[in-house]
């Protein structure tokens, strides 16, 4: 089944395209997900409740939302935000820097390598927020009290980081 | 809300506080512009997190999420079985209507398709408003706006039936196939309309507006 009859099977919520799904992208959901909670069970938690409350909830998703690949990803990833920004408020989280300080490869090495020219291409005005949101979860608003800068700012500075980001994404896929 | 702009971004990368993501998903499940919009930032993110450390979840959650499913893929069809006695009792009468006259009750694979999205579903209908006395047409269609039925007496000419897609434009769904004195058309929207239009050798005769569940 290629990608595309999968995002349409997984619309119409056939029975073997959870399945299908899970195998073609649980190290990639689970990644998004550890990668923010560091904390295997939370984790796996997190990528168990969103998948099973996705493939319940109908037209969740439908082929012209586009890749289910991303889409599931930034699902996935939402959540653990989520949990994550819950867990602070009732300061649950653990040793989070311990955790996170094992050593771990990229999940794919040859995207890694792209990302980190295309990353290190952006001006550091754009890069900036784009670090906080990412890396560190931040709302906007927390962005912007933490580069002082106004949140109308911080919100096209991230539009145009992510917009240089897909077309330095593009031109690679075009030059192979 | 208008349409979401540079949201589409900050909510790829987890940026919005709960609200505004809700806002944000609540816009995209019926506009197709910012769904795409919202599309090519995922992209992005789903790069990001591909580029960044992999890690492998234990194998029980496989079996743990698809035990999750079967459950109430069980009570689904206990509820279901309900559903369809119910729906079937309400449209028995309501089919035979439509398709009294019929010589024709061949139960072919389209019909069979048509009846079984029917018996499973919940739907609405509604009259369309503007057809000549003589072709009356009805809508069925699902509470999501998933699938639509369109039913024609006596229709005449080449009919077509359009939806309105978020974008506002109208396309065609597809054309009116006779059976017996009556038409029918039966399609599944790659995007949610809410609006039905019936054009007989392209001049508008019928339109009608779908109340969705979203």
């Amino acid at each position: 089944m290629n990608d595309e009859a999968l995002a349409a099977a997984f619309a119409q919520r056939r029975p073997e395209a959870l399945a299908v799904a899970y195998d073609r992208y649980a190290k990639l959901l689970y990644s998004a997900a550890y990668a923010v909670l560091q904390n295997s069970a939370d984790a796996e938690d997190c990528v168990h409740d969103s998948l099973l409350s996705l493939w319940k909830k109908t037209r969740a998703f439908m082929p012209w939302r586009g890749n289910l690949r991303s889409f599931l990803v930034v699902c996935v990833r939402n959540a653990a935000i989520s949990k994550k920004r819950a867990q602070v408020r009732h300061s649950r989280i653990e040793d989070v820097r311990a955790l996170a300080a094992e050593e771990r490869e990229p999940f794919d090495p040859f995207e890694h390598e792209r990302l980190a020219r295309a990353l290190a291409l952006l001006p550091a005005e754009q890069r900036d927020p784009l670090r906080l949101a990412y890396d560190e979860h931040l709302t906007q608003t927390q962005i912007a009290q933490q580069l002082s800068i106004p949140l109308g700012t911080v919100k096209s500075r991230i539009s145009l980081a992510m917009k240089k980001l897909r077309d330095a994404l593009e031109v690679h896929h075009e030059s192979h | 809300m208008n349409h979401i702009d540079e949201l589409a971004e900050s909510y790829a990368l987890g940026a919005l506080d709960d609200d505004a993501r809700h806002d944000v998903e609540q816009h995209v499940a019926r506009c197709a512009t910012c769904a795409t919009r919202l599309s090519d930032a995922a992209d992005v993110v789903a790069s990001l997190v591909a580029a960044g450390p992999g890690a492998t979840p234990a194998a029980t959650l496989r079996e743990r999420l698809l035990a999750g499913t079967r459950r109430p893929e069980r009570l689904e069809r206990i509820w279901g079985g309900l559903a369809a006695a119910f729906v079937l009792g309400m449209l028995v009468p309501l089919v035979s209507l439509f398709w009294i006259g019929n010589r024709d009750l061949r139960a072919d694979h389209r019909s069979d398709v048509v009846l079984a999205t029917l018996v499973n579903s919940h739907f609405n209908h509604v009259q369309f408003n503007e057809p000549a006395a003589e072709m009356p047409a009805k809508a069925l269609y699902g509470r999501h706006g998933e699938w639509v039925y369109v039913i024609v007496l006596h229709p005449h000419g080449t009919l077509v039936v359009e939806g309105r897609s978020p974008d506002g434009v109208f396309r065609p769904l597809g054309s009116v196939v006779p059976q017996g004195r009556n038409g029918t058309m039966f399609a599944e929207p790659t995007e949610p309309v809410d609006a039905l239009r019936l054009l007989s050798d392209g001049t508008v005769v019928g339109t009608a507006k779908l109340v969705t569940h979203r």
